[in-house]
């Protein structure tokens, strides 16, 4: 969560001081556009998102932060997709259009809430204390 | 020739085998013999054949063909007196002298050496690089003259990179009258060492049998000497395999190995840093490949608790237990923000320690203005140019101590006792209770971020990790692969407060460290009953797959999990990275990164190899079933491989 608070103030902060140099799209300024959670499964994959968040957005350590259950709101989405910050590739409309970006927040959005951790016995004592705990 | 061996009566065997490399000097020993040959075949000097005459009696030279000492026999009793224990090698004739010795005379002999097969000399290196992490001290290999040393040669940087202490042999031929023909001369060099010598701490390629016991037991102390590094001797051929000249009577002696002190920091400097990290609000230590030893954990442990100071682990060794409250692993780039004095104990990445750099290549440091950065690194007490190893100049440090950190603690936390007052500590306690929050708040986190994508398939790391640790956590393990590609999960959800529980990385980041760097790491846990455990990459695993097989063959139990993303991953992200910036999308980098069409079945390579094997596990309900099986061959003393189906990272 830390992470994500940090990432979210960075993009709140960066996105202010980059309005001039990048023009963030129209539709950054709407909610998020309806889109096809099941296409947006496969661009998930085909244009390697999966990569460094996970196949399910769940992160991928210290590559790629937390997309998703309950993902950034989608104008936030958009605009670290066309002007990155971090390490993140640049996604230019040439190489992912709105509409698919569209369509990958619904699959984002349409992900299942993660187990509760204390649902999770590998998860749920602290490491050393826990012992057959399955 | 073989079919008639009665003709061959004069030639030993071994000089049979020899004896295409040998050439010249065979044919004008055997000329007599061949001419008898060929006279009989009848297909050669048939126009000069009388059949009236009676060949002349055979009358052998005489020749010495065996004799009862030799140089390779004087070199393994050097060896064996440094206390190296070990030697793998994948065989090659130019250091077979050395090799026999170590077979027939070493290994039946106290104190017994053991040989090790490996099948590419790079996995020789890289196992004695593992076990030299987990046994704090080197093993030796051999490599065959120049194409050996060639092979090794990326092993050998990953160990110079990671400052690891291996004693390394290859041949010379310093002889060229007595060199033979063929391959003899494309596996010898005028200097072959020159090859490696920019990533090797010393070589030495010796003249005589003296000099080969000189030569080795300095360049055990080099090696031993912070900053530890890889050696190397070219021993010449000739030498190994020939009597000792003038017999037993005029065998060398042994030289003694003296008792290694390492260079500490100097008295006054102790002092001020001491005086520094009492007064300090926001202390900050920072350790990478500072613990050499178990002593270097212990240590840094009570610096930390007398200052409650929070340490930060770069992960190159097992510095600091994973769940001690003062671990702040999480927070460095915050605590770094924000502290008055950093004290970096052999720091691998210096420059990015101390400055954060972004795309655009703007700079900015890390620490706040006025604060005070010292390191206390033995690496740059041996430098060298070529290679980039030692990373960027770090010019942001206030002050930087030559000498070794693991030497110097002792007496830091001795001046830092004796300043530290009463009132000063009871405030420093309230420090550390902050940080004990901190750490668990830490580890709530870790789990919540670990629930996400528990379920999926292809498996999560943090599941994945999960699994490993549950099925392992009630033996005496030790983690001998690095994290980083697994995210570091282990590090942030493991308990490990033991010096053997976790080992780095590669060093020099070179692939094909893992599997062979493990099996060291393995053989030198095994006489310690350790369960050793290994998460190796499906990238890492295909540059030496003949690993599996030494494992076999050699019985050093061991569990693989084949952390298989199917793909080179990193340069997977790293490419996509490129082609998006030039709008060309990434569908097409697979091509250059995906290890797939077909998809290698690990399992069956290693069942292939006499290891057991599991997988491809897809599903991870079924993951801690196969472990649970594999850690049972593996508590019987064999080796096991589990191929996990997982995500990249």
């Amino acid at each position: 969560m830390r992470r994500l608070i940090y990432w979210v103030a960075s993009l709140c902060v960066v996105g202010a001081g980059a309005a001039a140099i990048v023009r963030a799209p129209a539709s950054a300024q709407n909610a998020a556009p309806s889109g096809n959670a099941m296409h947006g499964k496969q661009l998930f994959a085909l244009d390697g998102c999966y990569e460094c968040h996970g196949y399910q957005g769940e992160g991928g350590g210290g590559d790629g932060p937390k997309l998703a259950p309950d993902p950034l709101p989608y104008a936030f989405v958009l605009h670290q997709l066309r002007s990155p910050l971090r390490a993140m590739p640049v996604y230019t409309s040439e190489v992912l259009s709105d509409h698919d970006i569209a369509d990958i927040y619904a699959y984002l959005s349409s992900l299942p809430k993660a187990k509760a951790v204390a649902d999770i016995p590998l998860l749920r004592c602290d490491p050393g204390s826990c012992s057959n705990v399955k | 020739m073989a079919d008639d061996p009665e003709k061959v009566t004069d030639v030993t065997r071994r000089q049979l085998l020899a004896g295409a490399a040998l050439g010249g000097m065979v044919a004008a020993a055997a000329a007599p013999l061949l001419a008898s040959a060929q006279s009989s075949s009848g297909e050669a000097h048939a126009e000069t054949r009388d059949p009236s005459s009676t060949p002349p009696a055979y009358e052998p030279p005489q020749r010495q063909l065996t004799f009862s000492t030799c140089g390779g026999d004087y070199m393994t009793d050097v060896l064996r007196g440094l206390g190296i224990e070990y030697f793998a090698a994948t065989p090659g004739n130019t250091f077979m002298g050395l090799h026999e010795s170590i077979l027939n005379y070493g290994m039946v002999t106290e104190p017994k050496m053991r040989s090790l097969l490996t099948l590419h000399e790079e996995a020789s290196v890289a196992m004695c690089h593992g076990y030299a992490k987990i046994e704090g001290k080197p093993m030796a290999c051999g490599m065959h003259g120049v194409v050996g040393l060639q092979h090794a040669s990326m092993a050998i940087y990953n160990a110079y990179a990671d400052r690891v202490p291996i004693f390394m042999i290859t041949s010379a031929s310093l002889d060229a009258l007595r060199r033979g023909g063929g391959d003899k001369w494309d596996h010898s060099g005028t200097d072959a060492p020159a090859m490696v010598r920019d990533f090797t701490k010393w070589d030495s390629t010796p003249g005589s049998l003296g000099h080969f016991g000189e030569a080795a037991t300095r360049a055990y102390k080099f090696a031993m000497t912070p900053p530890y590094g890889p050696v190397l001797l070219a021993v010449d051929t000739n030498m190994q395999e020939d009597e000792i000249p003038g017999g037993s009577q005029r065998r060398p002696p042994i030289p003694k190995l003296p008792r290694i002190s390492p260079p500490a920091a100097e008295e006054a400097v102790v002092e001020e840093i001491a005086d520094k990290l009492v007064n300090a609000e926001n202390p900050v230590l920072y350790a990478d490949r500072m613990a050499r030893t178990p002593e270097g954990l212990k240590n840094l442990i009570e610096l930390a608790e007398t200052l409650q100071a929070p340490v930060c682990d770069g992960g190159n060794r097992m510095n600091f237990p994973w769940r001690h409250p003062l671990n702040q692993r999480a927070q460095l780039r915050s605590l770094l923000g924000k502290a008055d004095v950093l004290l970096a104990l052999e720091p691998g990445g210096p420059f990015n320690l101390v400055t954060e750099q972004d795309r655009d290549g703007n700079l900015k440091p890390t620490l706040p203005a006025g604060s005070m950065s010292i390191s206390i690194s033995a690496s740059e007490l041996a430098p060298k140019g070529n290679y980039h190893e030692m990373q960027r100049y770090a010019g942001n440090f206030t002050l930087a101590v030559e000498a070794d950190s693991e030497a110097t603690l002792p007496a830091l936390i001795e001046a830092v006792k004796r300043k530290l007052t009463t009132s000063r500590s009871s405030a420093l306690q309230a420090r550390g209770q902050m940080f004990a929050q901190a750490h668990q708040q830490d580890l709530n986190l870790a789990k919540q971020a670990a629930a996400y994508g528990w379920d999926a398939s292809p498996i999560s790391m943090p599941r994945m990790c999960q699994e490993l640790y549950y099925a392992i956590k009630d033996e005496d393990w030790s983690l001998v692969s690095p994290t980083a590609f697994q995210s570091g999960w282990p590090q942030k959800l493991w308990t490990a407060d033991r010096h053997y529980q976790y080992i780095g990385a590669q060093g020099a980041a070179g692939i094909g460290y893992i599997t062979p760097a493990s099996l060291g790491a393995a053989l030198a846990n095994q006489k310690y009953g350790r369960f050793t455990v290994s998460i190796t990459g499906d990238g890492d695993l295909m540059f030496s797959p003949g690993v599996l097989f030494t494992a076999a063959h050699e019985r050093i139990p061991i569990l693989y999990l084949v952390h298989n993303n199917r793909c080179y991953h990193e340069e997977l992200m790293q490419l996509q990275f490129i082609a998006n910036r030039r709008q060309r999308g990434i569908q097409r980098v697979g091509i250059a990164c995906d290890i797939t069409d077909p998809n290698i079945s690990y399992a069956d390579m290693a069942r292939s190899m006499g290891v057991y094997g599991e997988g491809p596990i897809v599903d991870p309900k079924d993951l801690g079933p196969a472990l649970k099986r594999a850690v049972a061959r593996v508590k019987r003393g064999e080796p096991a491989l589990i191929d996990v189906v997982s995500q990249g990272r």
